[in-house]
This record gives C-alpha cells, structure tokens and sequence, in this order.
C-alpha cells in the first residue's frame, strides 16, 4: 500500500514522465537544443531523487542511468541519435510500470533481471575512454574548458572550492543545507568550512533564518557539473560558487590547509582559489586562468546557466507556469462542481420566494446573490475543463509506434490542443480516439513507396484538429491516406447482412455503415488494429458523452472523422417544456425553432403525422403519446423543431416554458432502460424536470414504428 | 463471524418484508416521485434527495402485484446498494413502515418459496418469525440485482 505521500510522487513523476516524453518529441525535431535536453535531465533527476526519497529505490537506481546518459548528452560527449531517442522512450514506458507497480524495490528475480537487461541497454552508450564527438558550435566552449583544464587527459581527482551561501530564506522552503552538505561531500573526499560571523546575538536571533555559509574544498573525480546538481533545485535560493583549485593534494596537506582555514574563520572572510596557488607545484598562471574562467560561470551551474540564457524567456516562463498552478483531486473538484450546482438551484428557490415576498431587501440581496453564484459557477465549471493537450502525447506515441512497427512515415499534426473540455468527456474521448488515429495509421495511410507511386507525399499527415463550434466542441481526426471506397463498404456490408443487397443508399448512408455493430473493414487482425473493436464501439462511447460522430472520406484523397461534443456533461442551456403536467427539458442547441400549431400545415397518412416546413414533409412526434399513451390537442400545443446531426423532426410538447441553464443529474443505474432521458434537473422550486435525449428519443421513435409495421 | 440481525420491516399488500437496518438511509413520508416514462413497470419515478436522483420502486409492483392508490400512511424506504464499491440509493414505495428490531437467529429460517418472479425471489433470502408474524427478509445486494 503506499502512503499518501508516496501516491502523490507516484502522482508528480507521472507528470514527470509526461515533461520528459514531450521534450523527447522536442528533441527528436531539434537534437542540438541544450535548453531541450536541460529539460529532459531536469525531469530525471527529480524523479531520480524523489524515488529515493519515498523508497522508490529500483526506480531511482534505474533513472539515475538515464539521467547520466544525458548527462553525457549534455556536456556533448554523446550526440542525441534516433537510437537513444527510442531507447529514452522504452525506458519512459518502463518506469511508468515501475510507478504503476507502486513498490519501492523489486522482489521477483525476473523483475530484477529485467531491470538490468534494460540498464545494460543505456550503460552501453557510456564511453569507456572519454571519446569526444562534438558539434562545431560547442567547439569554442570546449577550447574555453581546455584551457581551464591544461591537462584533461591526467586522471585523477581533481579539487574544487565550492562556496555556499544561502539566503536567511532557505529554511522556508523546507530545505535542508546540511543534506546538501552531505550530497556534495558524498562526491568525494572534503574538508568543510563554516561562516558563523552572520549569526546575530542570540536575542536576534529569528530561529527560522539561517545565518551560516559553507565552503567546501572537495577533492572529486565527478566534473563540475555533479557539483552543480547537488544545489539544482536551490538555485535562486543561494549564492553558490565553484572554483577549480589545483589539481593535487591540498586535502592531504594538512597542517598547511588547517592554518589557511583558522585564518579565513578568524577574518570571516571567504577562502579564495588563489589561496591555494601554492599547494602544488603547478604553473601559477594555469590556476589563475582556471579561477576566472569558473568565475565567469556564477552560481547555477556553466552548462545550466548558458542553456538557461539561450532559452532566454522561454525558460523564466516555464518556471512561472509551475507556480502558477496547483494540483487538485478530481474528487475535490466533482464535490465543488456538485456543490456548486445545488447551490444555483437554491439561488433560484431564493429568487422566486424574494419575487413572491415583494421585500425590497429580500429582492436586492437575491440578485447580489445571484451575480456571485452566477461568477462562482462559470469559476467552477471552469476549474474542471481541461485542455486536450494533456492527452495528446499519447497520440503522439501512438503514431511513432505505428511508423516503426509498420515502417510507414506518418506525422501527427495538432491544431487546437488548447481547446478545454470537461475531464469526464476527455476520459470518455481518449479511447475512440486512439482508436481511429490507430485506424488512420494502420489502414488510411498507405506505405511510402505505394504513396510515391500515388504521386502523393511519402509522408503520410494524421491531422488531429479541435475547435469550438457554438457551445459543441468539435474533434476531427483527418489523413491524407487511401480514404474508403464506398463500393467496397456496400459489399462488405451485405455480406455481413447488415444490408439489404438491394437497397439504395448514398454514400453518406454507406460510409456510416462502418459505425453498425459487426463491421469492420480490417482485412486481416493485424497486431496494430482489428482487435475485434470497431467503430460501433467508437460511437456508441461518443454517444455516452452527448457527442456524435460522422465520417466522410474520398478515395485515395483520405478519411476525416468528426466529433461532435458538449462542452461540459453537468450543465447545459435547455428549453423547458411541459408535457402532460411534467417538466421536459430540450437541449436548447438541439431546438431550432417554435413554432405555432396554427402557423403550420398538418397532414396524416399511413406513413405518418406530418407537417409543412420550409416546403418540406416533415414528420412529427407527439410526446404525449410516446410517453403516456395520450394524445395532444394540436392546437393546444407547441410543436418545435429539433435537430440531432442530419435529422429533423418536429416534436410536440403542451406548452413551452422558457429557457433556463440546467444542471444534468444522472439517473443512474437503475434507470439505463430509459436512455431518452439523459438526466433530471432540479427546478428552482424543487421539482424535478427530465432531459431529453433528442437523438436517441428520434431512433426510439423510430424503432416503435418499424415495430409496429412488423 | 457475528451475523448482524437487527431488521426494518414494513408492510407490503398484507405481508411484512424487512431490509436490514445497517442498509437503510431514509424514510420519507409524503413524497410524491417525478414520473419517468417509458422505464420499467415497477419503476414509479424519481425523486431529489440532496442533489441526488433517486428512483423509486413500487414494491407492489416488483412483488407483481397491483399497486395501491391512496394509501393513507404511503412511504419511502430509501435503501443503499453497494456496486462496485459505490453505494446506489433506491427508494422503495410500501404500504406501511412497521417496526425496528434485532431478532434471535433461532427464529430465522432461511429458504424461502413464494410466488415471485425469480430474481425477486433470490433477494428474500429467509423468514423471521416474529410473535404471530412471519417477516420475508431481504438481501439489499440481491434486491439491486433484481431491478437492473
């Protein structure tokens, strides 16, 4: 069992894993940016460092290879290839099961071998004789490096002042410098020093505020760079310096190294790298020149600073976006969002009983109270839309996956990841999604060469497009692939008997055939696609969200799939009716008009009740009848005019109410029979009202009728 | 394992049925449920509890009897149903609330045949034998079962 706090690393590596598998998207298009890869190795070594904090021991032994794989990436003795960028990917993909395993350290043999197998995979780019590959602009820095270190091929520990001063502040954060201390000194051997002069008399002594500073001589065979790592996360919370001393045994020579530190904590002035000029004998001028040269890399380390300036803003702003915000359950929000909801229906209990009162002040506190309620649940509801950038990584993998396995050359394109829906739609989305861009890549994009014969772009485009269209959402997955031959839909179809071989369709009908139960148009299972899932299922999980789903494709031009959906599932506008005493709700954006009985002409056949609209038939339903066996009065009712995708009926309803903003409860379990009713929604006076469900109420209808001619 | 007896009982068409007492939410009086239509017959309604929507069952018609108009004393026995680790509240329309008590297991017998539909009957899971009056108790997980 893990304990919350270990749920909430599992949680933050997560997050973690995603930040390092999108800069690896990053890096594969821009391999020679180092503000990328400083990403990259910022992510690792949080989840390297807070798993072995929370006792996740196999998964920080296991990143930490990772995160020195790119540390060599970093200080450019490995260049980034495809090879270790789908290696990266592999091993993203094992320490997301390593998180889901929720252990701390393996236990099964085969685990553990597996681990290594895998750590032998990485730990198999680590050079053995330091050979360098460079790009030609890090030529010039690694001249700067050359000089300041005369003599890199001498091996050997070398030595390092590392001077730490932090803020009175650090505390504050929960920081500890002394573990810092111990990391750093945990480098290699050390002799450390403490500045005591800033302590003030004990009476001013504020005991959250550090008053101390440190400087370590450090004898190491790590680079600066470990040096830097140590104080990563505290950077703008201290000052912090490391000076390369000469190289030999200063930490040996003891008596002469004691009395430089009894001078310096005399003074309380800071030990300097020229101090040690003449510990060894080595050329004076070289240890100067090395001093400066550190010196002019300040405090955030040579390689994290220079990134961080070349990133320039783009790294500050990434910082602010940590800040600015928060991490919440979604059980937190679900009871804010419901809470919230009640309260709207109490605002409107309380409007009615002040407009029934006439009180004055009863009146002018409803509205203020109204306006609140009105700001806190547009505050709420926003809270729990999320942008649908969050998933599309996985897509994104999805598609890479498929252009190795399948040796295609597809690229994923995202235009609208901004757009936000409710977290409950992009649950119910992710996996019809994934399962028509599988599609796309696996049957609508054609292999390369086939696409050269095409004349088309050897490279395939799976285009993943969201925008809003009035209070929808719309999703479209489009490609540029083979697209569906109709004809061949139609064959398949009558095969399966889902047809008639005889019937007249038009090509919408056919290429909606894809989405009835027992199609699929897989030739063969193949391993990518055609795991016995089809459209029917995509559509009938889009259904569940209120949404609906078309299709249109042209031979060889390509596929497009649209989604349509609600912005969010728990609040909708809605146009309140009354059918036989009791309360219906229309979906207001499925309502096209009201029209008068009077205004209209009515006729009846055997086919039907219908009416003239826009110089059409129309037929029309009379929900009295549908629900309660009754019949209306035609010229004691409302008919309206309702649209669901490309149908349009007219419904008839006894009166019409008005328009109100309703809060969608679910009926739950129990009442799934009932699927044209999509919920209840408490009225202002505490009557229930029913929402219909225009779509299904129009195929329920409709399976009445062919029932009864049956 | 100490079996929890305690039971509350009511009154359907003449016979005495009791869910167990740890499963019961409420008891409301007076309430009229929102009507649904086209949902299964035994289904009456809905109604708001606390945000919530809560279908009622008319335990006449569940036993596949006539359901009664204008009873005077007509309640809401509103029951939680543990799915999936999830609680579903159902409301159960009966005649008449009768009592809560705890009962000896020498007067519970299990084995029940009545003249039920079968998944009904697989929710009464025995008889308790109160003074003159034999109690039909019922199994709230069966019960659940019985209405999906």
């Amino acid at each position: 069992m893990l304990d919350k706090f270990q749920q909430k690393f599992v949680e933050e590596a997560q997050d973690n894993v995603a930040i390092i598998e999108e800069a690896l998207f990053d890096l594969e298009r821009e391999p020679e940016n180092k503000e990328i890869i400083e990403r990259l190795f910022r992510a690792m070594h949080t989840i390297k460092g807070s798993g072995a904090m929370f006792g996740f021991n196999d998964l920080s032994h296991f990143t930490h290879n990772l995160e020195t794989l790119y540390d060599l990436i970093r200080n450019d003795k490995l260049k980034v290839d495809k090879d270790k960028i789908s290696l990266t990917f592999e091993s993203l993909d094992y320490i997301r099961q390593l998180l889901d395993l929720g252990e701390g350290t393996l236990t099964d043999p085969d685990d553990i071998a597996r681990q290594q197998a895998y750590i032998a995979k990485i730990t198999k780019y680590f050079p053995e004789g330091q050979q360098l590959t460079l790009s030609s602009k890090d030529k010039a820095k690694l001249a700067a490096q050359q000089a300041a270190a005369p003599a890199p091929e001498v091996k050997g520990p070398k030595n390092y002042l590392v001077t730490f001063a932090p803020l009175e502040s650090l505390l504050n954060n929960g920081t500890n410098p002394l573990f810092m201390l111990d990391d750093l000194t945990a480098l290699g051997t050390y002799r450390t020093v403490a500045f005591t002069g800033a302590v003030p008399a004990i009476d001013a002594i504020e005991p959250l505020n550090l008053y101390v500073k440190w400087q370590v001589i450090l004898s190491t065979d790590q680079d600066e760079n470990e040096i830097q790592d140590v104080f990563i996360f505290v950077e703008d919370e201290c000052k912090m310096e490391i000076k390369q001393l000469p190289d030999g045994d200063i930490l040996g020579n003891k008596e002469k190294l004691q009395a430089l530190i009894d001078k310096a904590i005399e003074s309380q002035s800071e030990l300097k790298a020229e101090d040690f000029a003449d510990f060894k004998a080595a050329p004076k001028a070289a240890a100067q020149q090395a001093a400066a040269t550190a010196t002019q890399q300040p405090a955030g380390g040579a390689a994290a600073a220079s990134a961080a300036k070349a990133a320039g803003a783009g790294a500050a702003k990434q910082q602010d976006n940590k800040i600015s915000s928060i991490r919440v359950s979604s059980e937190k929000i679900d009871d804010l969002v419901n809470a919230v909801s009640e309260l709207v229906t109490m605002q409107a209990q309380l409007n009615l009983l002040a407009g029934k009162q006439e009180d004055q002040n009863l009146i002018s506190i409803a509205e203020q109270m109204e306006k609140i309620t009105r700001q806190l649940r547009e505050n709420s509801f926003s809270i729990s839309l999320i942008p649908l950038q969050g998933e599309l990584m996985r897509f994104q993998r999805l598609v890479r996956d498929l252009n190795t396995k399948l040796n295609k050359q597809i690229e994923f394109v995202v235009e609208g990841g901004e757009i936000e829906l409710d977290k409950n739609i992009i649950d119910h989305l992710t996996d019809p999604l994934l399962h028509i861009i599988r599609n796309s890549g696996d049957h609508g994009i054609e292999m390369p060469d086939e696409r050269i014969a095409k004349g088309k772009n050897p490279t395939g485009t799976v285009l993943l497009k969201a925008f809003y269209s009035g209070s929808s959402v719309i999703v479209q997955v489009s490609d540029d692939g083979k697209g569906m031959d109709p004809d061949k839909i139609f064959k398949k179809a009558v095969e399966k008997g889902l047809v008639d071989p005889g019937a007249n369709l038009s090509k919408k009908d056919i290429l909606n055939l894809i989405f009835a139960s027992g199609f699929s148009t897989a030739e063969k299972i193949s391993d990518v696609s055609g795991r016995g899932v089809g459209m029917d299922v995509v559509k009938s999980k889009i259904a569940e969200i209120r949404g609906e789903v078309t299709i249109d494709s042209e031979v060889d031009k390509g596929t497009t799939i649209t989604m349509e959906l609600p912005m969010t599932l728990s609040i909708i506008d809605g146009l309140l009716t009354k059918i036989s005493g009791e309360q219906y709700v229309f979906p207001l954006s499925n309502v096209e008009r009201i029209l008068q009985p009077s205004e209209v002409k009515f006729s009846s056949n055997g086919m039907g009740n219908f009416f003239e609209y826009d110089g059409q038939q129309m037929i029309y339903i009379d929900l009295n009848k549908v629900f309660f066996q009754g019949e209306s009065k035609i010229e004691e009712s409302k008919l309206l005019i309702v649209g669901q995708g490309d149908k349009r009926v007219g419904m008839m309803v006894d009166a019409v109410v008005g328009e109100y903003q309703i809060v969608v409860k679910p009926l739950g379990r129990y009442m799934r029979s009932v699927d044209m009713i999509s919920g209840a929604s408490v009225m202002g006076d505490g009557s229930l009202s029913l929402i219909i469900d225009t779509g299904r109420l129009i195929n329920y209808y409709n399976s009445q009728r062919y029932k009864k001619k049956e | 394992m100490e079996e929890n007896n305690s039971v509350t009982s009511f009154k359907v068409g003449g016979e005495y049925f009791a869910f167990e007492t740890s499963a019961v939410r409420h008891i409301l009086e007076n309430v009229q449920p929102t009507r649904v239509p086209l949902t299964k017959p035994f289904i009456i309604g809905i109604i708001n509890n606390h945000g919530n929507m809560i279908p009622v069952v008319d335990f006449r018609r569940l036993l596949g009897r006539e359901s009664a108009e204008g009873l005077n004393e007509e309640c809401i026995v509103i029951v939680g149903i543990e799915n999936d680790g999830k609680e579903d509240m159902v409301g159960f329309k009966v005649d008449e609330m009768d009592d809560v008590f705890e009962y000896e297991s020498a007067d519970f017998k299990s084995e029940v045949v009545v003249d039920v539909e079968q998944k009904v009957q697989r929710a009464l899971v025995g008889t308790i034998k109160e003074g003159e009056k034999f109690i039909y108790k019922i199994k709230t997980a069966e019960i659940g079962k019985a209405l999906e």
